[in-house]
Parts: C-alpha cells; sequence; structure tokens
C-alpha cells in the first residue's frame, strides 16, 4: 500500500508545526519526540494500550525496512512502540533523516488507521491539537 | 407525576425514532440509564446514535470502552451509520478507553479515572461500554456484593452531581437482575431478538423509567443505514373517529346502488373472493375514484413492486404516476418475510400524514400475512385488529383485499377470519351459468346500513369493473352451479 499524497501532506504540516520554532538539531529532535508522544498518548487514550500497540507496531515494522534509523531511535518492547533516542538520532544521521523516518511512520500508520475508520477521522484521532485536555492515567505514554 | 416534578426534570430528545414516544418523551436529563441485552441487538446503536444527537463541544459526550470490542473496530463499524459524523470526533463526541483500569479489576481505580475525565470535560454525556466487562466475575461472596453495589452507587452520585445523563452498556441475562444496577439505574432499556426460523426480530422492552410514563410492551427495533428505529407497539385499544354519514364513492358503477349509497367514510371494507376475480381492480377503481373526487390515498402493496403497480393502474382514467409525483397518491412497498404489524402501520400512518390522505388500501391480506415475522403470523388477527384499530382511529376510510379458496358449496369470507373487524363486506365468487364461467359479487354485510341483498354480475374490461345484471331468478347460486328458475332470457355473459 503506498501512502496517499494526502496522508503524507498532513502528517507534513503537522511535522513542520512542531519543528518550526526550532533551529538547533537538538531541538528538532526534541520537538519530534513531543510530537510522537503525544500522538502515541492520544491513540492510548482513544484505543487502549493494546490498540495503539497494535497499530504503532504494525507502523513501524511496515517502516523500519526503509527508514533503518527507526530502529536507532524506537525499538519495541513490553510497553508498545518506544522513540526514546530522537536526539541521539538527529546527531548521529542527521535531521533531514530523522524527519523522514518519523514521517514515513506517521504517515504509515495514518494509512492503516485511514483503512480502518476513514480517512477523515485520522487527524481527529492522532491529533486533535489540544482540543481538549485529558486527565491523568495509570499507564503513562512514554 | 406532579406537574412541578415534569418541569424540572427535562427531556433529552433521542433522536431515535420511535424511542422517545415507547420513553413516554423521552430519556430524563441527569439520569442513570441502563442498556441491556445480548451481543448484537443494538445497545452501542442505540448509545451512540442519542450521543451524536445531543452532544456538543462545550458539553461533549465521553464514550468510555472497556474489555470487549476493540475501539477501533467498534468505531469501524458505527461510522457507519448515517449519524455518526467523524467531523465531531472527537471536539463533541470522545471515545476513552479504561481497559487498563477495568483490568486491575480495581472498582476504586476505574471510579477515579471515570471521574477525572468528567471533571477535565464537563460533559453532559458519559457512556460505559460495557459495563458487565469492569464486574464480570463479581460478585461471588458477601464483600463483593457490598463492594459493587458500592461502586455502582458511587458511580450514579457521582455522574449525577456533575449533571451528566449516563449510560451503562451491559450483556445481562434475565436472570441477572439482582444485581445492584438493576436498583440503582433510573430506566432500563432491553434490547433482544426473536429468531424464528428464517427471521430474525430486534425488540425494545423499557423495563423502568422513572418519572415518565413509558408505554409496555415489546417494542420492534430495526436497525438500517440510517441508525436505529423503533416502532412503538400498537396499543389493543384505540378510539375511533366518529363515523360521518358522508358517503364515499367506490368507482365501481353500480357498487354504490348495492351498497346503500356508497361506502360510509371512515369505515372498513373487506373485499374477497378467488384469484382472478377483480379484488385489485375494485380496489384500484376506489383509489381512482378517491383521487378524481379531489381526495389523496394511500395504496399498501405486497405482492408486487410499485412499479409494476402504477404501471397496471394507468390504464383508468386517472395516472396515478402523475398523482404519486403530485404528493396525492403514495405507495408503500413493504420489505417482506421479517415485517412486524408496528412498522407497517408506521409506515402507512407516516405515508397517511404525508399526503393527507383520506383513503387507504391494503392489497392484500394474504401479502400482509406472508410479509410478516413469523412470531407477528402466530396471531394474524391480532396484528391485523390492532392495525386496524390504529388506523380507523385517524379516520381514513380503509379498503383491503383477502384472497380465498372457493370450495363448493362453502361460502368462505376470507381464510383470515377477519370479518369481526370489518365494517363492509363484499364477496366475489365464480359460478357457472349455461355454460359460461360468470363472476358474481353480493354484499354481505354493511354495519348499520341498508344494503342489496341478490348476488350480480360484475364485468373486467379495459375500462375496469362495473357491476352488472342481478341474478335473482337464479337458484343456488352458491352451490357454483345456479339454476335459473325465471322466464324469458338469463344473463346476458358479456353484460
Amino acid at each position: 500500500m503506498d501512502p496517499s499524497p494526502t496522508t503524507r501532506a498532513l502528517v507534513r504540516q503537522l511535522l513542520a508545526r512542531e519543528i518550526a520554532a526550532e533551529k538547533e538539531p537538538d531541538a528538532v529532535g526534541n520537538a519530534i519526540q513531543r510530537l510522537y508522544s503525544r500522538v502515541s498518548e492520544n491513540l492510548r487514550h482513544s484505543l487502549g494500550d493494546d490498540g495503539r500497540d497494535a497499530l504503532l507496531q504494525r507502523a513501524f515494522t511496515r517502516t523500519k525496512t526503509q527508514h533503518p534509523v527507526l530502529t536507532d531511535i524506537g525499538q519495541i518492547g513490553e510497553t508498545g512502540i518506544r522513540l526514546d533516542d530522537v536526539v541521539a538520532g538527529v546527531n548521529a544521521h542527521g535531521v533531514p533523516a530523522v524527519t523522514a523516518a518519523v514521517e514515513s511512520l506517521l504517515v504509515t500508520l495514518s494509512d492503516i488507521l485511514a483503512g480502518l475508520i476513514g480517512a477523515d477521522m485520522v487527524m481527529n484521532l492522532l491529533d486533535h491539537d489540544g482540543q481538549h485536555s485529558k486527565a491523568p492515567t495509570g499507564r503513562q505514554a512514554q | 407525576m406532579t406537574k412541578k416534578e415534569s418541569q424540572v426534570i427535562r427531556n433529552v430528545e433521542t433522536g431515535i425514532p420511535g424511542l422517545n414516544t415507547v420513553l413516554g418523551g423521552g430519556l430524563c436529563e441527569y439520569s442513570f440509564n441502563l442498556i441491556a441485552g445480548a451481543p448484537g441487538v443494538g445497545k452501542t446503536t442505540l448509545v451512540q446514535q442519542i450521543m451524536f444527537k445531543n452532544a456538543r463541544p462545550e458539553r461533549p459526550a465521553l464514550y468510555f470502552t472497556v474489555l470487549g470490542e476493540p475501539t477501533i473496530k467498534m468505531i469501524r463499524y458505527q461510522r457507519q451509520f448515517e449519524f455518526f459524523d467523524p467531523a465531531r470526533v472527537p471536539s463533541a463526541v470522545r471515545f476513552i478507553n479504561l481497559t487498563a483500569e477495568a483490568a486491575s479489576g480495581d472498582f476504586d481505580a476505574v471510579l477515579k479515572r471515570i471521574i477525572a475525565e468528567v471533571a477535565s470535560a464537563n460533559p453532559g454525556f458519559v457512556a460505559i461500554d460495557s459495563f458487565r466487562s469492569i464486574v464480570r466475575d463479581r460478585p461471588s461472596d458477601t464483600d463483593d456484593i457490598i463492594a459493587l453495589a458500592r461502586f455502582v452507587q458511587r458511580l450514579a452520585q457521582q455522574l449525577t452531581s456533575w449533571e451528566v445523563t449516563s449510560f451503562l452498556i451491559g450483556e445481562y441475562s434475565d436472570s441477572e437482575r439482582q444485581h445492584p444496577v438493576f436498583t440503582v439505574a433510573d430506566s432500563i432499556l432491553w434490547l433482544s431478538e426473536d429468531v424464528d426460523r428464517n427471521s430474525a426480530t430486534r425488540k425494545l422492552r423499557v423495563v423502568k423509567v422513572r418519572g415518565r410514563n413509558q408505554m409496555p410492551g415489546l417494542h420492534t427495533v430495526r436497525i438500517t443505514k440510517a441508525g436505529m428505529e423503533v416502532f412503538p407497539r400498537i396499543p389493543e385499544q384505540q378510539r375511533r373517529v366518529m363515523q360521518s354519514t358522508r358517503r364515499l364513492k367506490s368507482g365501481v358503477p353500480g357498487l354504490d346502488e348495492m351498497m346503500g349509497g356508497g361506502i360510509p367514510s371512515g369505515d372498513v371494507m373487506l373485499i374477497t373472493g378467488p384469484a382472478g376475480t377483480g379484488k385489485t381492480t375494485f380496489a384500484t377503481q376506489f383509489v381512482a375514484q378517491g383521487l378524481a373526487d379531489g381526495e389523496s390515498c394511500v395504496v399498501a402493496v405486497f405482492e408486487e413492486y410499485p412499479d409494476a403497480y402504477l404501471a397496471r393502474a394507468k390504464t383508468g382514467a386517472v395516472n396515478f404516476g402523475e398523482m404519486v409525483a403530485a404528493r396525492r397518491l403514495a405507495i408503500t412497498y413493504l420489505r417482506p418475510l421479517d415485517l412486524s404489524v408496528d412498522e407497517m402501520l408506521a409506515a402507512i400512518k407516516s405515508e397517511v400524514a404525508s399526503v393527507g390522505a383520506t383513503r387507504v388500501v391494503i392489497d392484500s391480506l394474504s401479502g400482509f400475512d406472508v410479509a410478516l415475522a413469523p412470531s407477528y403470523r402466530i396471531d394474524f388477527r391480532e396484528s391485523l385488529y390492532r392495525l386496524i384499530g390504529a388506523l380507523t382511529s385517524t379516520g381514513v376510510t380503509v379498503v383491503m383485499t383477502a384472497e380465498v379458496i372457493d370450495v363448493f358449496p362453502d361460502f368462505r369470507f376470507t381464510t383470515e377470519r377477519v370479518s369481526f373487524i370489518t365494517d363492509d363486506i363484499i364477496v366475489q365468487r365464480f359460478v357457472e351459468i349455461d355454460g359460461h364461467l360468470q363472476k358474481v359479487l353480493a354484499v354481505v354485510k354493511m354495519r348499520g346500513s341498508d344494503h342489496a341483498t341478490d348476488f350480480r354480475t360484475y364485468h373486467l374490461t379495459s375500462a375496469g369493473a362495473f357491476i352488472g345484471e342481478s341474478l335473482e331468478r337464479y337458484h343456488g347460486i352458491t352451490t357454483g352451479n345456479p339454476t335459473f328458475i325465471g322466464t324469458g332470457p338469463g344473463v346476458d355473459p358479456d353484460g
């Protein structure tokens, strides 16, 4: 399944908005990690840990072959897909490579979701941009 | 319920056609509601339809999913319904997963999370799907019973204090009525499914509603692409509109004279006879006459598609197709084999109101019988009794057709033995006269009116049906082989 241009454009907007103000590689890395954490937490909030993990695992597995950098900055663990080393990844591989990898991961995730619940709901689920604040929960997102 | 109370407790419009009627006006605002039933009966659909109808960004609906159907799959299927508006997720309707807390088995953790989310979002509606999965294996001992009862009570108190209308969805059976949630719930809606041979009919029963006078009984539920619709059960007792002295023209030349001047307005007339006697032709001419007189009509057909009916009805002076386009005529075709009498009534009443009909034709009772779900067919007479009672309460004049098998010398009105619900009965049959098969009819019954008592021939031509000669000079007509007892020529077979 090729990523849809619309999905890619939306994910690019999402990333661009997050990292727009950042100039330094470390700050960009932190911004990417922050975005990923927010998307992951939004998914967990709506779908639960299992629902989120299943989607992210599939997206990660499908994307890591094209973007091996993902295996350096993230891992599949008992608590789902974690992107722990984005800043280190940026320093090792450069901003463009890490940005492209995370972008592809999110595009794949969005396309999987679009196939399940429709493209018009994807961004509502992934990043509703602080439309409502969430209450604290038991198991936190990474 | 006093007038003062009814002003304090506001109604929540459910957005489910028919449900407000069944509930006695709607759900009570801030009520704590249990939606119970087996898997697959429509519990989730019912609650989500209410939520999408009512939720607003400033008072959103929180839909808590627990153990059971994965949320992503639930959204995938629910969004197929027209009421599901993706653009309102999550601004107005928010899906929140409670699996982690529920799986811990810790009631306090579940309650804490729910209240935290409620405090954060200030919702107007909360649903927990499935509540049963939170407390599936409880209670096992006295301590557990107390803990569960306490949890349910605290949850109800908290949600009411936050001014939330809440729904607990659960797969319960009749034997579990002692569960504490049944005691605490303000209303209990029980969904079920009757399976009989190839037919499955969903039903809804309002077991309990505080503060409302709900409709008792089992109500038919149908789920379509639009969502859920409830068809309130037709009450047995209907107040009939006072019949006027006005007579309606039947549209069949010669028949009005036999009927003492026409069909009394507001009557229920049955035309019965074997196949090929022209029952549908008579009913169609009754409709055509009404349209010609400026009335509007509804025809419920069961044995053919509306297009086929219209094509056949074109032969008369009135163009039925044009009348449909002009909203003077409505043809109701109901999906056969799993119909409930309540759905049929709802469809006909809706069309009657839509076109302002004064004449209704049901063609035929035999087809209606076959179209019904088996559970309704078991007592067809009761179904028909309720249907006719409800229709006549609106003041319309009803003509029904029914097929019988000619068994000489029997003189049968109808196989359904429904004559008791009719005011007027016309019986058609074939007889042999001088080697010709003749169609004859008689007015068997007219409630409160004089009518002809002789048999008469009638003829079906390309221009329609018309009444012919009297058979007063024949004897033994009901045997099917009458004998001429007069003088001069007998009946002219060509009319």
